[in-house]
């Protein structure tokens, strides 16, 4: 039982310090079974969430559900049903992003690439964001949103 | 100017252990007994000083049948300096609380 659950864990490490993973394992199954055993397990188990890398690969899916959720209660105020599942969908797809954008997206793990990636992702949330505010109501046929001109003076047909 | 950082009191209780007899291999469990570390504690200093450059690591060559090799671990030459440079133990025995997060 505890070398699945190690076995589990130590996935979690970075390419780098998978042989680490092993050596836990290793070390774990020359215990004696019993409290010894369990005690180093945990341990380990305890080392490898601790760290960095660990504590990303955990978080990160977690808090994009969290977020997910607070999207699914917040747009449920929009009446207009194609527009809520749109932004709900494209919020989804931010996350995805924001998640997998690491390992899988064809830029670099550098401070410029993380950065970039976060600049195009809060973009892309703020224009999600405010679309509900600039969408028409069905039977109109303008913006909600009226514009003004500069200084606040109210233009012909305000 | 480069910022010399003292190890903590369970890194430097490693290295002390590690440096009493430096040609020999050691195994994790057995390290972290003579210290006083546990897992959680020993194995994050141990990636840490193989990072650095401080300890070798090494496959058991014959292990018994049914069981996998096991990690053996050493001071580097750069490792038996940082020992030998350490100021003596002043407390007689680490304590195992856990070093900060993130820390590796």
């Amino acid at each position: 039982m505890t070398d699945p659950l190690l076995a589990i864990v130590v996935r979690l490490l970075p390419a780098r310090h998978r042989d680490w993973g092993v050596a836990m394992r290793a070390e774990t199954a020359a215990l004696p079974p019993g409290l010894k055993r369990w005690a180093h397990t945990l341990g380990c188990a305890g080392a490898v969430l601790a760290q960095p890398a660990a504590l990303r690969a955990v978080g990160c899916p977690l808090a994009a559900l969290a977020v997910l959720g607070v999207v699914l209660r917040w747009s449920a105020g929009i009446a207009d049903a194609p527009l809520r599942w749109a932004l709900v969908g494209a919020v989804a797809l931010l996350l995805t992003v924001a998640c997998l954008g690491r390992t899988v997206s064809p830029v670099g793990p550098g401070a410029v690439a993380r950065a970039v990636r976060a600049g195009v992702a809060a973009l892309a949330a703020t224009v999600t964001g405010l679309a509900p505010r600039v969408r028409a109501p069905a039977g109109t046929a303008g913006p909600v949103l009226r514009a003004r001109g500069i200084g606040g003076q109210a233009r012909p047909g305000d | 100017m480069a910022r010399v950082r003292q190890p903590s009191p369970q890194t430097a209780a490693v290295l002390r252990a590690l440096a009493a007899d430096p040609a020999q291999w050691r195994y994790g469990y057995e390290l972290g007994q003579q210290v006083g570390l546990k897992a959680g504690s020993l194995y994050p200093i141990l990636i840490r000083l193989a990072d650095r450059g401080l300890l070798e690591a090494s496959w058991e060559s014959d292990p018994p049948q049914g069981r996998p090799p096991r990690h053996l671990y050493r001071l580097t030459t750069a490792g038996l300096e940082t020992a030998t440079a350490l100021a003596p133990a002043a407390a007689p025995a680490p304590r195992t609380r856990p070093e900060p997060r993130g820390a590796w």
